[in-house]
């Protein structure tokens, strides 16, 4: 019974033989062609098929549906368009990632341009500036320019002078502390438009340890801060205000017009 | 959309628009441009006419496969099955067919698969094989249609006509046998003395 069913399977895979010689995957159908393979009739069944196929590949194609289909129009590959490429999700990708990148270090760039010896203490003690309370500084109330001898005599810092522009504000209160890398910073708070000032040690050249120097004010920003700083006697004297340049520039105007 | 269904051409009389044809030929294109065997659109127009054994009728139906397949890709909506168009076009052709005069279920004359059958096929015009072929019921009609589009194995005929294989194996037997004795009729063999 087996037998039976399974001769009339093969068969019916005879009858359904491929035309063309083409690479056969199916197991059972290259089983019934070996099998069916060499008799007379398999043979004029193939003839007959291919004959047939032969004839069907001669139908014409009308030009109307021929036009959608032309050999020389499917085989160039289709050109690649500007729009198409931006459109690809990948290289939007790519696009979005590098402008993000290029966009940091130019903004890194440009916050770094205007950098001199000693920014990176002043940009910090900005921060500082920021969240100082003046209930947190020892009270005094005198000119600012007479604390250079308060910090000489009580702390033995020499050279830490408050320039002439500013000598003349009058201070609500001072400390002298020590920052991350126990460098001792003296800060003075003043009445005047809530500012303070700051004096720290110059930045020196870590070989040779001579004070690297820079020439008149120099302005640096940190949240909403404005410093203008400037170095003298390898000391650092630092106005920080919150506003612009314009809020501290009239002060120092106001020096260079005396 | 519009561009794609917007030709620059005028369509003859009674066939639909034309379609943009630079859109259909990337549509229907396979991976890496290289023309997709399952959606070859010359064999598709072969299987319409030998579907139909009408030239006029088969070029309606195979430009309106092309333009529903077009609005389905501009959807975003192509099938992801193989032969779409095939199974399409031949629903089309079935449909197409419906309100023509079906053929009756007679006994045809049936002869054995002669050795010089290829001969007497080669006397044949296409457009005859397309309309002997057009004549037959479906589904022998779809079976003979795309077997001899060379363009299938039986698994995938099996498949797109919806048959199993032992109908598929009596509708190409019985077409052979009767081929012949139309073929035997038609172009008479001299007698052997």
């Amino acid at each position: 019974m087996k037998l039976l069913s399974s001769m009339r399977r093969q068969r019916s895979l005879s009858n359904c033989a491929p035309i063309s010689a083409r690479e056969l995957a199916d197991r059972a159908m290259r089983s019934a062609i070996s099998r069916a393979d060499g008799s007379a009739e398999f043979v004029h069944q193939q003839n007959f098929d291919r004959a047939v196929a032969r004839l069907v590949r001669l139908i014409p194609i009308p030009a109307e549906s021929a036009e959608w289909f032309s050999e020389k129009d499917l085989v160039p590959t289709s050109k690649r368009t500007w729009k198409k490429m931006l459109r690809n999700p990948a290289v939007l990708a790519i696009s979005i990632a590098v402008a993000v990148i290029a966009g940091v270090f130019v903004f890194n760039f440009a916050s770094h341009l205007n950098d001199f010896p000693g920014s990176v203490t002043a940009r910090k003690l900005l921060g500082v500036a920021a969240s100082m309370r003046p209930v947190m500084l020892d009270p005094v109330n005198t000119d600012a320019g007479t604390l250079s001898d308060l910090f000489f005599m009580k702390h033995g810092l020499e050279h830490y002078d408050v320039p002439a522009e500013f000598a003349d504000f009058s201070t609500i209160g001072c400390r002298v502390f020590e920052d991350d890398e126990s460098r001792r910073i003296a800060q003075i708070w003043v009445a005047e438009k809530r500012m303070q000032f700051f004096l720290f040690p110059a930045e020196r050249d870590s070989k040779t340890g001579v004070v690297l120097r820079f020439p008149g004010w120099r302005y640096i920003h940190q949240e909403g801060w404005t410093g203008a700083v400037t170095e003298h006697s390898g000391v650092c004297f630092m106005a920080a205000v919150r506003g612009r340049d314009k809020d501290l520039e009239r002060y120092l105007s106001k020096s260079t017009d005396k | 959309m519009q561009t794609i269904l917007s030709g620059k051409r005028t369509a003859p009389a009674g066939l639909p628009a034309p379609l943009d044809t630079r859109k259909v030929r990337e549509l229907f294109r396979g991976p890496s441009s290289v023309p997709d065997r399952k959606q070859n659109l010359p064999q598709l127009y072969r299987f319409c006419f030998l579907m139909l054994g009408d030239s006029r009728k088969a070029q309606e139906v195979f430009h309106t496969t092309l333009r529903e397949a077009a609005q389905r890709a501009a959807r975003g909506e192509l099938p992801g099955e193989p032969f779409w168009l095939f199974r399409d076009a031949r629903w089309r052709c079935l449909e197409a067919t419906k309100s023509d005069l079906q053929p009756e279920s007679l006994e045809m004359d049936e002869h054995d698969v002669a050795s010089e059958a290829a001969s007497q096929i080669q006397r044949l015009d296409p457009t005859q094989l397309a309309i002997w072929i057009s004549a037959a019921p479906d589904p022998q009609r779809s079976a003979l249609a795309l077997f001899y589009l060379d363009e299938f194995d039986y698994r995938e005929i099996l498949d797109l006509a919806e048959l199993k294989l032992s109908e598929l194996s009596l509708f190409l037997a019985n077409g052979r046998r009767q081929l012949q004795a139309w073929l035997d009729a038609k172009f008479p063999q001299p007698t052997e003395v």
